[in-house]
């Protein structure tokens, strides 16, 4: 169907609509969307956020920590998109369209948020989307500067400037409850994610 | 197990009398699964500061979203295309299947992988692609389950939220597995096993939970990761979105978003939320070359123009099945449509108006409003199913009417209430209620009265504190 002949079905769908259903009709929308709000924390953002990364299975390690968190989880191969992270010789790195052979896949992040420990993943020719999501291992390098509160400081702000093609908010581990309501990580993307805080742009 | 029976030929008392006529582990397995994501849910809920007010604030700005629907389809659709996508819009199930086949035509597809969507489910997509010759394969744990299993899911977020382990096991057999009941083990299993199908598929097909009209992007949740898989690996994405999906805004998208992760899967934020602006651009290395948006009526422009439009308020999460005392009983298959409890009993008879059988769905509720509580943009469900029980009445019963004004009156007053024999726990065998009214009484029962009545302890001084 045309999309002029559907919208304007729903002009004349809305122009017949009688009053809601029910006894308390919504109110008119606030001026402002109001923000989701968490009870203020004594803690500092980087604490918060390395308690939130904790709280969805994903862990901040110090860069020096890194090589020894990456034995520990048997990373022999990478594909890195990033030099924001040195990773130890040992470990062989791939090209990029290489993804799905890789243990690892080193990423930056554009920002992260510190209440829900969210990283910031943006596509462009450097970071492929793979990258991050088909090695059962995820690196992601977040520029200490670029930690923000919550999700909303990067959501509300993107209507500013142009957007990538593919801009994800990843939360700790892929994860699943669908087999008898258990939770399970490692189910299509990565099974372990390790962030560390770097202190270039 | 349970059977699982169609809607048409068959009454909500039947498919609920399948669903209870089990051994139980039906309803263990919904009651441990609801219970746990209505936890979730509260928890999450209240570790922000006044989630009422969110709740409130949300149902105003669906509303208002809901009210300029074509304003912001226009807009979604010229930046969509802005960003080089491909926009579509189907008015009902035929065209949209007609749409995708023809995307899929063009491009030669034999194999296809889908991320969870409920309105593909809504418009019977996968037999029109499996008649056309296309391999589709449903990338949600739950929903490959189901698919394997060759039944419909079973809930809005978790499809096969009523299988036990050893359900499971059975169903992964299928496709070659040997281990036991470790979920962990299953969930290995199935990541092996569909990661193939996602590098080697040539469409990939997933929902929208929002378009946010200010930059025309695609926000699909997930998380297991197979959405974001499902649009990044093959080369062409096809997105479905219900028509009433549309964000304003990405402050609008924020409160949706937090509203959405803690009510259906009980978390802060859910895994991954994958915005989508555009096809792959110049340069990059993956993602889909092609990306095309089908915007499905399918039945919803006639509920825009009813009283029960709050309908379309809704961002399905399934927090309304979960606190359900009617789902939590007979579980999903048992409403016999592709959205259940609350809100598939309230969208039901309004999307599906020439199949009579649905129109009775309204009646699948107690009323509690335990519902709405749960509903996240605060729709009045309770409101709505009341709505939709009128309209299927259809007409005025002016006799119905008086009987039931006359049962008030009699209940009011001491003398005639006790002359009913409700007091005395008398109650008529069911084979004296008339005929036009056994049917409704059946299943119910007035409640049995333990000890004297109020007014007889009234009598004897045992009300008033010594």
């Amino acid at each position: 169907m045309r999309r002029e002949v559907f919208l304007a079905r729903l002009r004349e769908a809305l122009d017949a609509a009688p009053p809601l259903a029910g006894a308390h009709p919504p109110g008119p929308p606030p001026a402002a969307v109001p923000r989701v709000a968490w009870p203020a924390d004594p803690r500092s953002l980087e604490e918060r956020f390395a308690a939130a990364l904790d709280g969805v299975r994903a862990r901040l390690v110090a860069a020096d920590e890194l090589p020894a968190a990456l034995r520990a989880l048997e990373v022999r191969t990478a594909v890195v998109t990033t030099d924001l992270v040195a990773l130890p010789d040992e470990i062989e790195r791939l090209p990029a369209d290489r993804a799905r052979a890789a243990d690892a896949g080193v990423t930056a992040a554009r920002a992260a948020c510190a209440t829900t420990g969210t990283l910031v993943l943006e596509s462009s020719p450097e970071q492929p989307r793979l990258a991050s999501l088909l090695p059962r291992v995820h690196v992601a390098a977040v520029p200490r500067a670029a930690l923000v509160e919550t999700a909303g400081d990067v959501l509300r702000a993107l209507g500013d400037a142009p957007l990538p093609s593919a801009l994800t908010l990843a939360t700790g581990p892929s994860r699943s409850a669908d087999i008898d309501g258990e939770v399970v990580y490692g189910v299509h993307g990565p099974l372990a994610v390790l962030v560390v805080l770097v202190d270039a742009q | 197990m349970s059977r699982v029976l169609p809607l048409r030929g068959t009454t909500l008392r039947e498919r609920s009398a399948a669903a209870l006529a089990g051994d139980g582990h039906l309803q263990a397995s919904l009651r441990g699964t609801t219970d746990a994501l209505d936890g979730r849910r509260r928890a999450t809920l209240a570790e922000l500061e006044d989630h009422e007010g969110l709740r409130r604030a949300a149902r105003a700005l669906r509303t208002d979203a809901i009210a300029r629907l074509p304003e912001l389809l226009a807009q979604v659709a010229d930046r969509v295309e802005a960003a080089g996508g491909h926009v579509h819009f189907a008015a009902d199930a035929r065209e949209a299947c007609d749409q995708v086949l023809a995307i899929a035509g063009r491009h030669g597809v034999a194999r296809l992988v889908k991320s969870k969507s409920m309105v593909s489910e809504e418009i019977a997509l996968n037999p029109r692609l499996q008649a056309a010759g296309i391999d589709v394969v449903e990338t949600d744990l739950g929903e490959w389950a189901q698919q394997l299993d060759g039944e419909p899911p079973a809930h809005i977020l978790g499809p096969a939220l009523h299988k036990t382990k050893a359900d499971w096991v059975r169903v992964l057999r299928l496709e070659g597995y040997d281990g036991g009941e470790s979920a962990e083990a299953m969930t290995a299993f199935a990541r092996r096993t569909l990661r193939e199908r996602f590098l080697r598929a040539d469409l990939g097909i997933t929902g929208v939970n929002l378009a946010v009209a200010e930059t025309g992007s695609l926000v699909v949740v997930s998380n297991e990761g197979n959405a974001r898989l499902t649009a990044a690996a093959p080369p062409v994405h096809v997105a479905l979105m219900g028509m009433e999906r549309v964000a304003a805004t990405w402050a609008e998208a924020d409160l949706l978003l937090a509203l959405l992760s803690r009510a259906g899967a009980g978390v802060s934020l859910a895994t991954y939320v994958n915005c989508v602006t555009g096809p792959r651009r110049p340069g990059e290395r993956d993602g889909p070359q092609e990306l095309h948006l089908v915007v499905v009526d399918n039945g919803r422009s006639r509920i825009l123009a009813g009283a029960s439009r709050e309908a379309l308020n809704c961002i399905r999460c399934g927090a309304c099945l979960n606190a359900c005392p009617v789902y939590r009983q007979i579980g999903g298959h048992a409403y016999g449509t592709t959205y259940s409890g609350p809100i598939g009993a309230v969208l039901a008879p309004l999307l599906l108006e020439d199949v009579p059988e649905a129109a009775e769905l309204s009646h699948a509720s107690s009323l509690c409003g335990a519902c709405w509580e749960a509903c996240p943009v605060a729709i009045p469900l309770h409101e709505l199913l009341l709505q939709g029980r009128a309209e299927g009445a259809g007409h005025d019963h002016a006799g119905e009417r008086a009987l039931w004004r006359a049962w008030a009156h009699a209940w009011s007053r001491p003398r005639s209430y006790a002359l009913s024999g409700a007091p005395a726990s008398l109650r008529a065998p069911a084979t004296l209620v008339p005929p036009p009214f056994r049917a409704w009484a059946q299943g119910r029962e007035l409640p049995r009265r333990d000890g004297p009545t109020f007014r007889e302890r009234w009598r004897r001084g045992e009300v008033l504190d010594p």
